[in-house]
């Protein structure tokens, strides 16, 4: 193109300065080129600032293996249209997309999708991808490659800043066998039939008095209506809720352990059975983190939204980041947060980690172990050889 | 006076205090038509409990407000039998619920039992304390408010029977930058704000809601609403779609979405513009639907998924 519109100028300076006279077919021709070079020029300015490209859904979620689709909107907003484009995208390899093309790059997942859009419309683009592996795949960068309509060859429109969109994928639910989970003898705030203690109130019913109840739990007005002396019902209730810990750091070195994927699956599908049952349980992790927590972690709470809310802490998890020792996570623990019925933690022990869950059996909590194959018990002073308390 | 006339004279008194909402005081005024409860709910300082405050005041009647908070009691809503020393014998001492607007600001501060006193009311517009029945004024409408940002932090969620008793839940969202200077330049002026005047008195309602009725729902508009009804109760991610009683709601407001587009039949768009505030609230979803989606999500899938009822020789991409 630049080759003939310096040809069209040279001819021009001639036809001016030297009165060279043109054959009118080559002026027609020189015209022609003229236009198309000038309406390049309009096509170049006006398209990268009328073109819109938006992620329609934008709060993707699914678990491991599940398949979705990326829609991409894009509208022209210029009076230019946009012929056989190609829209490309990078994303971070949690995810795949169906026609992955990324060849080079590690831990990525490129796609190339073409589209035309006419002017003062959109056009959207369906990106199916599947989830890979656990984790948050971030849209890296975007691309388009616009060809020149009256030119040759293309405009290409790079991704400015970062984007924030973002894809969670959640870690699959690896089933073990239930483990047995002792009631505690405290009160607390959690509603079970077999619990021992009654929470005065909620009252759930009125019964007859009986010679040894307490005049306090005494029905005063069922009593006046009906004439006998009734005896409150309580709901019963318990302490019950669940503090897991998880362990990103091996043994002897800063590397996670090697069944680390296998082990969240596995609180995956114990804090979805939490979430079933309405039991409160916290997550806390030993993955350093820069907002007001310390650490990577999930406050108590129970039922669907908080297991949602789980389950993103859980993707977030990234094992490669800079993590804390797990003892100092256990102290932390044990110092600043309310202590739970059952504690159930993962990865390997050692001295230092074995005294901090002596210290929590000390207080009454029952300690469990979250491996691959499922839930054990776990007692600190038996393994430590120290005296069992009494 | 048309339904053009009612409806810009109730918005030009809600304009006295709440800049803004068009969309949601069309909203407000079809659920009104229908006395039907509504439950708003948005991030905190939006103007819930003003809009609601001013709302009241539009239809008039007697106004009551209860703050709900964890200690509140069942009792504390509907009233009690007191004994009386005096006397030796029980009075019927009948709670705020006795009112035409009554405002339930915060309502999911209280725990389930309390939020429960509601249920009988917002259905029957009826209560019973000790067995003996008491009816309530008409009309009777609750207006909620519910914040959901600390659905973790000492707040209960709403039992799914009360839900299902809202007609409507409407997210105010924040206003637009041009609304919020116009509130900028509302509340800078020194003056006494506007009294709220009453828009709806008791007879004006009851002709409103006869001519509501009156609109026309093809019997394919009705194949088309229960086709979005029975795709909720079959969806993947719902553990319980809509109830019937949802379906005669998203009817009813249909109803009135084609009323104030002065049309006195149904078409599939009002359905469609409606659904969203009409049904998301009554779908339970599964645990697994929760964490992938949300209830607006699932109801959007719904409404596309469904085949829309259209007239002979007309291509269904031409809507």
């Amino acid at each position: 193109m630049a080759f003939f519109t310096g040809a069209v100028l040279i001819l021009l300076i001639m036809n001016i300065l030297y009165s060279v006279d043109l054959n009118p077919l080559l002026v027609l021709a020189l015209g022609f080129f003229m236009s198309f070079f000038v309406l390049d020029l309009i096509y170049e300015k006006i398209v990268p600032g009328k073109l819109v490209a938006s992620i329609r859904n934008k709060d993707i979620r699914l678990f491991k293996g599940q398949e979705n689709v990326l829609e991409i909107e894009i509208r022209n907003e210029g009076w230019m249209p946009i012929l056989n484009a190609a829209f490309r995208l990078t994303a971070g390899d949690d995810i795949q997309f169906e026609k992955d093309i990324s060849l080079k790059t590690r831990y990525q997942t490129e796609t190339i999708a073409s589209f035309t859009v006419m002017p003062k419309s959109s056009t959207i683009l369906k990106v199916p991808f599947k989830a890979r592996k656990r984790g948050v795949s971030k849209i890296i960068r975007t691309d388009i490659e616009v060809p020149r309509i009256f030119g040759f060859g293309s405009l290409f429109l790079v991704q400015s800043g970062r984007s924030s969109h973002e894809i969670m994928v959640y870690p699959e639910q690896l089933h073990t066998p239930p483990f047995d989970m002792r009631n505690k003898m405290i009160q607390g705030l959690f509603i079970q039939r077999k619990a021992m203690f009654n929470d005065p109130m909620l009252t759930v019913g009125t019964r007859d008095y009986h010679q040894r109840d307490s005049m306090r739990d005494v029905h005063w007005k069922a009593s006046a209506k009906t004439g006998e002396l009734k005896t409150r019902i309580y709901e019963k209730t318990t302490h019950l809720s669940w503090m897991i810990a998880i362990n990103l750091r091996s043994e002897k070195n800063y590397a996670p352990p090697a069944n680390i994927e296998a082990v969240i699956e596995n609180i995956t599908y114990l804090t979805s059975r939490a979430a079933e049952l309405q039991i409160p349980y916290s997550v806390f992790t030993n993955l350093s983190s820069f907002d007001s927590n310390t650490f990577l972690s999930r406050v108590e709470g129970s039922g669907g939204l908080h297991y949602k809310s789980t389950l993103e802490v859980l993707a977030r998890i990234n094992t490669l980041s800079f993590t804390l020792s797990f003892d100092r996570l256990l102290k932390h623990l044990y110092l600043h947060e309310a202590l739970p019925s059952h504690l159930l933690f993962t990865g390997r022990t050692d001295p230092a980690i074995e005294e901090l869950l002596m210290s929590f059996q000390a207080k009454g909590v029952e300690i469990f172990q979250v491996e691959e194959s499922g839930v054990q018990p776990y007692n600190a002073y038996r393994r430590s050889g120290s005296r069992v308390p009494i | 006076m048309n339904i053009e006339n009612h409806l810009e004279d109730f918005k030009n008194e809600i304009r006295k205090v709440i800049v803004g909402q068009d969309e949601v005081l069309d909203l407000i005024f079809i659920s009104i038509l229908k006395k039907g409860h509504i439950l708003f709910e948005s991030v905190p300082g939006t103007g819930k409990t003003t809009l609601s405050k001013a709302l009241a005041r539009t239809i008039g009647g007697s106004f009551n407000r209860i703050q709900f908070t964890p200690d509140l009691l069942p009792t504390d809503i509907t009233g009690l039998n007191m004994y009386n020393p005096k006397t030796h014998d029980f009075e019927l001492q009948i709670g705020p619920i006795d009112t035409n607007v009554l405002l339930a600001d915060e309502i999911n501060r209280a725990t389930p039992r309390t939020q429960s006193a509601l249920l009988e009311v917002m259905e029957e517009r009826q209560i019973t304390i000790d067995g003996k029945r008491i009816e309530i004024a008409d009309p009777f409408i609750v207006l909620a408010t519910q914040n959901p940002i600390e659905s973790t932090q000492g707040t209960f969620s709403l039992p799914e029977a009360q839900m299902d008793r809202f007609l409507m839940r409407i997210d105010l969202g924040y206003p637009s930058r041009r609304e919020e200077l116009d509130m900028m330049a509302l509340h800078s002026d020194a003056s006494a704000p506007k009294a709220v005047q009453p828009v709806f008195s008791e007879a004006l309602l009851a002709k409103l809601q006869i001519r509501v009725a009156n609109i026309t729902v093809d019997p394919s508009v009705r194949e088309y609403m229960l086709d979005i009804i029975e795709k909720t109760r079959h969806h993947e991610h719902v553990d319980v779609g809509v109830s019937p009683r949802g379906t005669l709601a998203l009817m009813h407001a249909a109803q009135g979405v084609a009323m104030i587009r002065g049309r006195d039949y149904v078409t599939p768009d009002d359905i469609k513009y409606i659904a969203p505030y009409v049904l998301p609230h009554r779908l339970v979803l599964s645990l697994e639907g929760l964490t992938l989606s949300d209830q607006n999500t699932v109801l959007k899938a719904i409404l596309d998924d469904v085949e829309v009822p259209v007239e002979y020789g007309v291509s269904p991409d031409a809507l």
